[in-house]
This record gives structure tokens, sequence and C-alpha cells, in this order.
């Protein structure tokens, strides 16, 4: 089966979305391709632990994965959690229902955490201006995600979480922020003052 | 700030964003993406409120000031942006990590070129330094004696570049408070009194260049407008020619200290620019003199 998920590349101070297609056919082999830095492709070993530890199954076939746009340049490990819930996509353990709604960003560790990344407010930006309806992000990065609004920004924790939002068993918390409020309060808010001088 | 060990250097230059305008949502946003494309930002933090003040140790490597490496990231240049880039004993940075400054501060954004791609990265910022008169640190002290031979205060003072130090617009002698002095005074004026000074100087900047696109304060003007805006009397441009003789000054340094004086008349409220502000503003390049060290 093929099937698509949203993740992002960041480039400079903006990001630009990448689209993970997954394909599982009859086989036992796995290929990544579209240029995919070191970083990436050293992901493959990464996301067979972080599933088999989140109690999946790697699926026994062949799997082809492609990231788009191919001469994009793509580096670093916020691609894990879009490749990992791909693949589990591919196999058919994971709805299609909200996928093609939804971007999302984060690292994954061996035991299926979710690790922050870099740049995710630009990925927010972005998600938002191409009209995605959700966001997730590890959730050390969901306070500075929620800075843009008219976007839903999930956090979490573990790749567990995803796979059960995303199959509607269970619900991940939105994180809105005020961000107006919280600015304002904080502008004048110092550590050091003059007087002491 | 030069000035000997204790004298306020360090304290009064963390002091800095608490003076400096408020920061604007737009230029947050702008700073903020910088700070989450590191990954510096921290965890609780939604949009960054305050200016930011970095302060990076003087073994700091060319890369990390202004950004670069295999998978190029902003530098402490670029998290500066919009806020106050403090290098604290100017001199033990490394000559080349200095040199590689000079590009940033003028241009205000940084370009980093791969192969195939290159990003850049906005760093507009306030460039603050601090450093020791000598090695010893008491050349010029009140009470305590300089045991440093002329020819080390003068390559110590050398380690800055002319091309640097024409960059400073203000370059401050600190000298330090004696015991009684410092538990005899009174509290000094708070942060918010001067930084509504500094808001009313910024208010008449933006008035007088509401019709000039992307000029916002007297550090944006280009060489036509000083003409206009910080005109001198035939008195106050004697003096200015004399200043550029005596302490060698380039044509940048004519421009800035022009830039400055215009500025010290705004803090005043004063519409011209008169001569007590042009001479302060001359005061303010007291190292570019190539014989500080040796004054008495
Ligand atoms: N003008 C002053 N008013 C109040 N306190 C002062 C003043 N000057 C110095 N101090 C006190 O001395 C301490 C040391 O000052 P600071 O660290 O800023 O010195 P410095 O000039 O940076 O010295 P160094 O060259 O050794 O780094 C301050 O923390 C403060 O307690
Ligand atoms: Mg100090
Ligand atoms: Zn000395």
């Amino acid at each position: 089966m093929l099937v698509k998920v949203f993740g992002a590349s960041v480039q400079g101070l903006s990001a630009l979305p990448v689209t993970v297609e997954v394909n599982a056919s009859r086989g036992i082999k796995f290929f990544l391709v579209g240029l995919p830095d070191n970083a990436v492709k050293e992901s493959h070993e990464r996301i067979v632990a972080a599933i088999e530890n989140s109690g999946y199954r790697f699926p026994t076939k062949q799997i082809v994965v492609n990231m788009a746009p191919a001469d994009l340049r793509k580096e670093g490990a916020g691609y894990d959690l879009p490749l990992a819930i791909g693949i589990l996509a591919a196999d058919e353990k994971v709805s299609l229902d909200k996928l093609e709604r939804t971007m999302m960003i984060g690292e994954l560790s061996l035991d299926g955490t979710l690790q922050p990344v870099k740049g995710a407010l630009p990925v927010a930006i972005k998600a938002r201006e191409m009209g995605f309806e959700n966001l997730i992000v590890p959730e050390q990065n969901v306070r500075e995600a929620a800075v843009v609004n008219q976007l839903k920004v999930f956090g979490a924790n573990h790749m567990n979480q995803v796979v059960r939002f995303l199959n509607g068993e269970d619900v991940l918390q939105i994180t809105d922020v005020d961000t107006r409020a919280e600015f304002y309060a904080q502008q004048s808010n110092f550590d050091f003052d003059f007087a002491d001088v | 700030m030069i000035g000997p060990p204790g004298s306020g250097k360090s304290m009064m230059a963390k002091r800095l964003p608490s003076i400096l305008p408020p920061l604007s949502l737009s230029e947050s946003l702008e700073t903020t993406q910088i700070h989450s494309v590191a990954g510096k930002l921290n965890q609780d933090c939604s949009l960054i409120a305050q200016r930011p003040f970095r302060s990076p140790h003087h073994t700091i490597s060319q890369v990390a000031l202004v950004g670069g490496g295999q998978n190029p990231q902003p530098g402490e240049v670029s998290l500066a942006h919009n806020g106050v880039l403090f290098c604290d004993e100017l001199p033990e940075f490394s000559r080349s990590v200095l040199e590689v400054l000079r590009q940033p501060l003028e241009d205000r954004q940084i370009n980093i070129s791969r192969a195939k791609y290159s990003v850049t990265y906005p760093c507009s910022f306030m460039f603050v330094a601090s450093m020791n008169p000598c090695p010893c640190g008491y050349y010029n002290h009140p009470q305590k004696a300089c045991v440093c031979t002329p020819g080390q205060i003068h390559r110590y003072l050398h380690k800055i570049s002319g091309p640097l130090l024409d960059r400073i617009d203000l370059q401050i002698e600190i000298t330090p408070l004696s015991f009684e002095e410092l538990s005899r005074t009174a509290p000094g004026e708070n942060s918010a009194t001067i930084r509504e000074r500094v808001m009313r100087a910024r208010q008449i900047q933006e008035q007088r260049y509401a019709g000039c696109q992307g000029v916002h304060c007297n550090a944006q003007m280009n060489s036509r407008m000083l003409r206009q805006y910080a005109a001198l009397d035939e008195q106050s441009t004697e003096m200015l020619r004399s200043a550029m003789t005596r302490l060698q000054l380039s044509a940048r340094a004519y421009d800035r200290i022009l830039k400055v004086a215009r500025t010290i008349a705004d803090l005043e409220g004063c519409e011209n620019v008169l001569t007590h502000h042009l001479a302060e503003a001359i005061g303010y390049r007291n190292l570019d003199r190539d014989d500080w060290a040796e004054r008495g």
C-alpha cells in the first residue's frame, strides 16, 4: 500500500514541506530515496528500534520510502517521526484519516520517545501557510510552535501517542498560547536594573 | 568600555537591554525564529519578549560567532539580532575572530554559501565590548600602580584593529568608584526612567524620517540625509575638521560622529546639532588616537 505523510525541512529561517511517500509490497528490502543526507539515512536503524520498542512490528515487507521534492536538501533527524508513521501506515497500522491534514516533525529515540528538533517555529509558520489543520511536534517544542495561530498544535512525548491520536483511540492536548498577552507581560520584566549602578 | 577590573563594565553591559526600546512583535518574531532554528529557545518560552543579550566567551570560534558549519547554523551575531552582542575582555578574543565581526557589523546579515544552496541569517545587533586598559589592568588607575611597560600596553590595545575600532561609536573610559563613593552614593537612575528618555529620542527620529523609506533612526541615515539633518554651523565644522586631523579619523568615523551628535541633540530635544553636541560626540572617540597609551 502507498501512503503519504507530511514533514518539513528547515532551510535558513524558513521551512519547506517534505512529502514522505512510503510503499509497502511483497519482499523484505528497505529503500530510502530522494537525496537524504547521512543523518537521515542512518535513521533507518533508529526507526526500526523505535517501532519495535513501541510495541509494533516493523513490517516484513519490501518498504520503499521516497522523500519529495527530491532536489531539496534534507538533513537532521526531524524526519524520524513522519518516516516511522509512514511505515506503520503503509502496513495498515495507522489510519489515513487525519494524515493528509497533518504535518509532523520529531526525532525518535530507540525506545520511541520523541526528542526536540530545531526550527519548530518556521515549520509551524509553513504548516499554517499551506493550510494544514494539525501540526504534531515533540512536547519540548510545543510552545514555540504554538506561537502560530489558526493551526492546531499538538505536543507528544512518545510515538505511541501519535499513533493512537491518528487512529482516533486517544486525544493529544492542543496547546494554545496567548502569545500577545505573554509577550507584553514579560516585556519589562528585567533581572538587572541601572538603579544598582 | 575601557577600565580597570571591577569598575562595573560587565555590570553596565548586562543592563543595556533594560534601557533599549521594547521589542516590537515583528522584531520578536524575527529573533524567535533565529533562536528556534538554532535550537536555543527556552522550553517555557513562546515569543522572546526582551531584546537578546548574548555574551560569547572569548574562546569562541569564528563559526560559532558568525554562523556556518556543515549544516549551516546561525551564530552568536544572529542570536543577538535586534539586541546586544557583548564581547567581554575584547583583546582576549583571537584576532581572526574579531576580524570576521566586521562584515556582519556592516551588512546586518550573514550569507552562508554551500555548493548547492545558500542561506541568509539577519544579524542587526548593538555591539558592546569591554576591555582593561593594559594587561595588568591598572593603567591610569587613581590608586593602584600599573606594572606594564609601554610596549606591552601598546601591543595590548593594538589587538583591536583600526577598522574594528572605527565601527565603535562610543568609546568610554570607566573610572572605578572608591569604596567610600560606592557606599555613599544613593541609588542611580532606574532603567525605566532612562528607557523613557531613549524612547522619546527615538520618537523624534521616527517623526523626522517619516517620509524616508526604511529609515527609522539616526544610525540609518545616508550621507545626503546627514547633510540635511545634521548640518553644522561654521564653528562646529571647524571643530570637526581639526578633530579629524588630530585623531586621524576615517570618512566612516566622520559620518558616525555626526550621527552620534544628532542623537545627543535628540536626547536633549534640540532641533539643530550644536557645538556642544558635536564636542561630546568627538569625545567618545577616545581610543582612535594612536597615542592613547602614551597620555599622562
Ligand atoms: N558604579 C558601580 N556601582 C555599583 N556597583 C559597582 C560599581 N562598579 C562596580 N561595582 C561592583 O563591582 C562588581 C564588579 O563589577 P564588574 O564585574 O562589572 O566589573 P568589570 O569592570 O567588568 O571588571 P573586570 O574587568 O574584572 O571584568 C559589580 O558586580 C558591582 O557589585
Ligand atoms: Mg567584567
Ligand atoms: Zn598595566
